[in-house]
């Protein structure tokens, strides 16, 4: 296997899924640090400067909003869903678990035929 | 806590201007979160190795901020050849060269016009595409090489080069941006290169006017003093690359080089009076005409002069304010 070709496709099966489960941990408001940890606790470990700008260019396109809140002595951007963020998400869940259905069969019916 | 102000130090001249403070200031918070939750867990304060090892996991400041930059493209042939954290300076740098040496080349063509020289469509446009074609040539590579050795320096370089307790942290204007630096060096090198273009190849700028007149003997004697003007304020750049805080240096070498640069214009307008232009070989073109040529090129020499006596007396006035003499005096510390 050519490891640089498998990172480059990693990379890119990774970077669709990144944006559905940002959108997706911020139903409930977050900061950046806090959702970084968040992910990472669900087994979505993300760099930090993936994220960080992630979540700025979610929210320019707007599907997050975000304001500066004092917490624990620090301020700090809380970011969350926007109400047309929540529409989107709610289309691209659908479109994943789709998305997913078909692959399985693909999937199992493939490696189906190679057991024969 | 002073390496994450060094790292954000590091990474904000390369953020887009109008959302500079605000990323800085949300990185500035995410940071400090970050290295306070591994303070706790560990129950003590965190040595700077370990702080790095934080910043580390960001990213080198110029990757860490080109993801921020609304526009991410980049150059590609093949393969990347500017990323998108230089592409929008690339671009900025591109333009300001284009547009620069656009003005000159118009300047020129209308002051030939004016003297009587007939000048056809065809040399108009051979020779914008050539100006064109060198100054984008001569900017790529050189935004193709930053784009290849920035990332490779240590983010601490970028940043200060001081030890945190060494000094109090100096304020943004008593240091040498990075950004100014970089700049400078490009614009020195692609300057340069034109000039030395449009010298050795008339023709490139004047298309085949190029070849009835030629620049007079005067020009060959100040090759040598404005090649090194360029190199002091290219080594002046290069060393405020590695040591931002040396403010006085560039100070110096503006005052001295501008100073330089006056005394050039000075010996061209007096020594080298109505023999700036001269033909290329004896009765190429009408004696009236060249009179006229040289006049103009008189004409535009004597406002540069006066700009670069203006800019030296703004650089000394500067340089005065920097050298702060009274902290010289005994006793002053």
């Amino acid at each position: 296997m050519n490891p640089e070709l498998f990172e480059n496709l990693r990379l890119e099966l990774r970077r669709g899924c990144l944006t559905v489960a940002v959108l997706a941990q911020l139903k409930e408001e977050r900061y950046g640090y806090e959702l970084r940890k968040a992910l990472a606790d669900c087994g979505l470990d993300i760099e930090e400067n993936t994220l960080y700008p992630l979540l700025r260019r979610l929210e320019s396109q707007g599907l997050l909003v975000s304001a500066w809140r004092e917490e624990n002595k620090r301020n700090k951007r809380f970011y969350q869903l926007s109400s047309e963020g929540q529409e989107t998400l709610t289309c691209l869940l659908d479109e994943w678990r789709a998305l997913n259905a078909s692959l399985n069969r693909i999937i199992s019916s493939s490696f189906a035929r190679a057991a024969e | 806590m002073d390496l994450i102000e060094r790292y954000l130090n590091a990474v904000k001249p390369f953020l887009p201007p109008d959302q500079r403070d605000d990323i800085v200031k949300e990185l500035s918070a995410n940071l400090h979160e970050e290295a306070d939750e591994r303070e706790a867990e560990l129950g003590r304060p965190l040595s700077d190795s370990e702080l790095e090892s934080i910043l580390t996991a960001h990213g080198h400041p110029l990757t860490a901020a080109g993801r921020y930059q609304t526009n991410q493209g980049g150059l590609t042939f093949g393969r990347q050849l500017i990323s998108p954290m230089l592409f929008p300076l690339y671009l900025r740098a591109l333009w300001i060269l284009i547009a620069f040496g656009t003005l000159i080349h118009i300047g020129v063509l209308v002051a030939l016009g004016v003297s009587g020289v007939s000048i056809n469509s065809g040399d108009i446009v051979n020779s914008f595409f050539t100006q064109f074609f060198v100054q984008f040539a001569v900017v790529t590579i050189l935004f193709c090489v930053a784009d290849r050795i920035l990332p490779a320096t240590p983010w601490r370089d970028l940043s200060a080069g001081i030890a945190p307790a060494a000094r109090p942290p100096r304020r943004a204007r008593d240091r040498v941006s990075l950004v100014e630096s970089i700049a400078q060096i490009v614009a020195l090198i692609a300057v340069a290169i034109w000039l030395q273009v449009v010298y050795t190849h008339p023709e490139s700028l004047v298309g085949s006017i190029g070849t009835t007149y030629r620049l007079g003997p005067a020009w060959s004697y100040v090759v040598f003093p404005t090649a090194a003007i360029f190199a002091a304020n290219l080594i002046q750049s290069i060393i405020n690359l590695a040591r931002p805080d040396w403010t006085s240096l560039r100070a110096v070498t503006r005052a001295l080089t501008d100073l330089a640069g006056l005394a050039i214009l000075l010996y061209l307008i007096f020594a080298g009076a109505d023999n700036l232009v001269i033909f290329a070989h004896p009765g190429a073109g009408d004696p009236r005409t060249l009179q006229i040529i040289n006049q103009w090129v008189e004409y535009s020499l004597a406002p540069t002069a006066l700009a670069f006596l203006i800019a030296a007396g703004i650089d000394f006035w500067r340089l005065r304010a920097s050298l702060n003499w009274r902290s010289w005096l005994p006793g002053a510390a």
